[in-house]
């Protein structure tokens, strides 16, 4: 393995505490509350143990509905992130905080004051992953409702974070100079209320995947955030897209990190990885309910499909396959459900993420912990001193913000 | 038994005097040090206080060159390192979304097992500005609203909403989980909350006489006039002083002279009073029995912090006067308020 594109690197976790929705497991009898203070605060720990860069909160402004009803059969409620991590700031010592906080639907002169400070108030470990929602409906909590197209969306996003970034750097300590902006999208006066952090600035991610989303996060990200976190040459190929555009944004190319979103499942024995895998896959697709509904029965048309596929297509080619398998319902979705992440022993997947981080296909990987508050005991006990014995992983952290755990250069707006 | 008496204490920044930051032991920038902050709320539980509020303004005092954290992310901060006093930070009705402050709330009441407060306020036209929404000509009116809908909000979910039903496949039970559907004079919300229910059902709302068309919406009225009093059934009365107490070297009305002479205080609608820290006590103990507490806010944190953890606070509590709250107790029954039925309880 001498063609390494990054033959020293190292791995960088975070963990993302999704707490809603299929991937976690709330069925088994080891699954604790997703709101208990006490879950976050042990899962937490247990990432500060194991030396992770990142506590990383996801963010959604309405529950999932279908026909006008909350949808029942997955995890559901969750903390503001905010406030819930300025809870785990004052618990914590070096662990990074990642807030996922929507551009749409916040105002720049609360949102960014809040980010500021977090990052005060933990020292200079906060973390905003830019999102701008992919949805209208959201927009019924808000008061100015539901609106802006996808492009929009992203304009309204890049001035959003420009804009902070202003906020951020007008703070001098003795004098106010208040930011203003007609663009268009902010008529707005703010001036700055809060003192820079140790890291100058929160840390920025991004994520979103189309080629607007992936521009802008080549010229105003720190670290992407994807959804390329199983199959090693589309990480590589996204990877390799990404430090194109990065380098066309006229930035160094390894100025932004890709961290993918992934699962990993650690088994004791080679024997017992497909097992529980398997387990895990069976608990996502959401626990049997007691009534199977017929595939005959479905309408294909309803709801949302991937973009850029015909619905009906999709629904016609699982009609196929449920018929010439006899699959149930839920059997279907069992088959077209490609496991995600990754899946082995502690020493395999020592060496799978490492080429990973090596190859140059992420710089670190954001898991979801499939149970909570235990799902990081494996990967703390077993992956990291796997990883430290190929001197893949820190034995320590390096410093006390989130910038410096990650190796990020300063922010973009006070670099000499 | 005396009455229950309730002491709030305010740390905001340097003090209550615009120009406190000067005087403080720390350096400038320190206002904002979270170690100083975890100092204060560790001694203000041990002192048996019923709560820390927190000051904020998203406008700069130009005069004053420090700003503050936002309210609630500093009471957040302190709800994992305390476990009796109540957090009750200020967040604007106004000019704000009342999604967000609903979540921030109920956010803060879960992480501090049924400690949150919310002081509701009003701001000043300028902060319009910031957000570019048209001024409000009656801001009184949009806190009803407001303070309407995040108690909706709160209720959106009911306490047993959260079913994790094996059997049938179900997570929650989403009859018990509602939509608010509040269509007010200046903004819509669908709902339900993406929290669950706080553990208090509502956390503590506050507010402060002068933003109130009706005190029914609040729990906890907060005043500047020693002349109001609770009405039968109403929310609880909290007297706002903000005070300054003599030292070695100067009496406390020297030292606000001295302050104003860096920068003039504002008048905000609360009481003022300096004198000895022994006469702080006297004061307060006099006022037990026709207000059911106060809410302190201290001149110059640092040095009035110290007069009151000497001399006044002792005396308190000879008087019965700083009663701790009980292990594991919400702030909702360290103050005597019921938790309250569910607006959308079906059961
Ligand atoms: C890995 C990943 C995680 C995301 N997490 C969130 C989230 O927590 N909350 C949210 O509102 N949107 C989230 N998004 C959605 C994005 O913000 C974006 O709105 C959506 O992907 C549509 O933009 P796109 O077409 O550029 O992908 C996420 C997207 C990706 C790729």
């Amino acid at each position: 393995m001498t063609d390494l594109r990054y033959p020293n690197a190292v791995v960088h976790f975070g963990v993302f505490f999704q707490g809603v929705n299929h991937s976690t497991i709330w069925s088994d009898p080891r699954s604790g509350s997703q709101m208990n203070h006490s879950t976050f605060t042990q899962l937490i720990r247990t990432a500060e143990r194991g030396l992770l860069d990142a506590f990383f909160l996801g963010e959604g402004l309405r529950l999932r509905e279908q026909r006008g009803r909350i949808h029942d059969l997955d995890v559901v409620g969750r903390p503001d992130a905010l406030t819930e991590l300025a809870t785990l700031a004052g618990l914590t010592d070096r662990i990074g905080l990642v807030a996922t906080q929507n551009t749409t639907y916040n105002d720049p002169a609360d949102l960014a004051r809040r980010l500021a400070s977090l990052d005060v108030l933990s020292g200079g470990r906060a973390a905003w992953n830019v999102v701008t929602t992919d949805n209208a409906w959201t927009g019924a909590n808000f008061r100015r409702g539901g609106y802006l197209d996808h492009a929009d969306r992203y304009e309204r996003a890049e001035r959003f974070v420009n804009l902070a970034r202003r906020v951020w750097d007008s703070w001098d300590g003795s004098e106010f100079a208040p930011v203003d902006s007609d663009d268009g999208f902010f008529d707005v006066e703010i001036a700055p209320t809060v003192p820079r952090s140790p890291q100058g600035h929160p840390v920025i991610f991004q994520a979103g995947d189309s080629p607007t989303g992936r521009d802008f996060a080549a010229r105003s990200a720190d670290v992407i955030f994807s959804a390329h976190g199983s199959d090693r040459h589309d990480a590589l190929a996204f990877a390799d897209d990404v430090r194109r555009r990065v380098v066309a944004a006229g930035r160094p190319e390894d100025d932004v990190l890709t961290f993918p979103g992934t699962q990993i499942v650690v088994a004791d024995t080679e024997g017992e990885v497909e097992e529980k895998a398997r387990w895990v896959l069976e608990q996502q697709v959401t626990p049997a309910p007691a009534h199977d509904p017929v595939i005959a029965d479905i309408d294909g048309t309803r709801g949302a499909a991937r973009q850029g596929h015909d619905p009906r297509a999709i629904a016609q080619e699982w009609r196929r396959v449920a018929e010439e398998n006899k699959f149930s319902l839920r059997e279907l979705v069992l088959h077209t459900s490609a496991r995600r992440g990754f899946a082995g022993t502690a020493s395999q997947l020592a060496d799978e993420l490492t080429l990973w981080v090596r190859s140059g296909a992420s710089s670190g990987f954001n898991v979801t912990p499939f149970l909570v508050p235990s799902g990081l005991d494996d990967i703390v006990d077993q992956l990291v001193p796997a990883l430290q014995e190929r001197d893949a992983y820190p034995t320590a952290y390096v410093g006390t913000t989130l910038r410096e755990h990650l190796g990020l250069r300063p922010p973009l707006t006070r670099r000499r | 038994m005396p009455p229950p008496f309730h002491v709030f204490l305010d740390v905001d920044g340097g003090g209550w005097h615009p120009a406190a930051w000067r005087r403080s032991r720390v350096s400038p920038d320190a206002v904002f040090s979270p170690a100083r902050l975890k100092e204060f709320a560790v001694t203000a539980q041990a002192q048996g206080l019923t709560g820390l509020t927190f000051e904020d303004s998203t406008l700069p005092d130009p005069r004053n060159p420090h700003g503050h954290l936002d309210a609630v992310q500093r009471a957040a901060f302190l709800a994992g390192t305390t476990d009796t006093i109540g957090l009750l930070p200020v967040a604007a009705t106004t000019y704000s979304e009342p999604f967000h402050v609903a979540a921030q709330i109920a956010s803060l009441d879960h992480s501090s097992a049924g400690r949150a407060g919310w002081i509701a306020t009003t701001s000043t036209p300028a902060v319009a500005r910031t957000v570019n929404l048209p001024v409000l000509d009656d801001p009184q009116a949009e806190l009803t609203d407001v303070v309407g809908a995040v108690r909706r909000l709160w209720d959106s979910w009911e306490d047993d909403a959260v079913v994790r039903d094996v059997a049938t496949g179900r997570y929650v039970d989403r009859d018990r989980l509602h939509h608010v559907d509040v269509v007010a004079t200046n903004f819509s919300v669908k709902g339900p909350l993406t929290v669950p229910r706080p553990p208090q059902g509502q956390p503590v709302v506050a507010a402060h006489e002068r933003d109130l068309l009706d005190p029914g919406v609040v729990d906890v009225v907060l005043t500047g006039s020693e002349r109001t009093r609770r009405s039968a059934g109403g929310p609880l009365v909290v007297l706002e002083v903000e005070f300054a107490l003599d030292t070695a070297a100067a009496s406390g009305a020297q030292r606000v002279e001295a302050l104003d002479a860096d920068a003039p205080a504002p008048a905000r609608g609360r009481l003022r009073w300096t004198g000895s820290g022994e006469g702080f006590a006297r004061y307060l103990s006099g006022l037990a029995g026709s207000v059911d507490g106060v809410r302190l806010h201290a001149a110059v944190l640092d040095e009035d912090l110290r007069t009151l953890l000497r001399t006044t606070f002792p005396a308190l509590r000879v008087a019965r006067l700083l009663r701790p709250p009980a292990a594991g107790a919400t702030l909702r029954t360290t103050l005597g308020r019921p938790r309250p039925v569910n607006q959308f309880a079906t059961a």
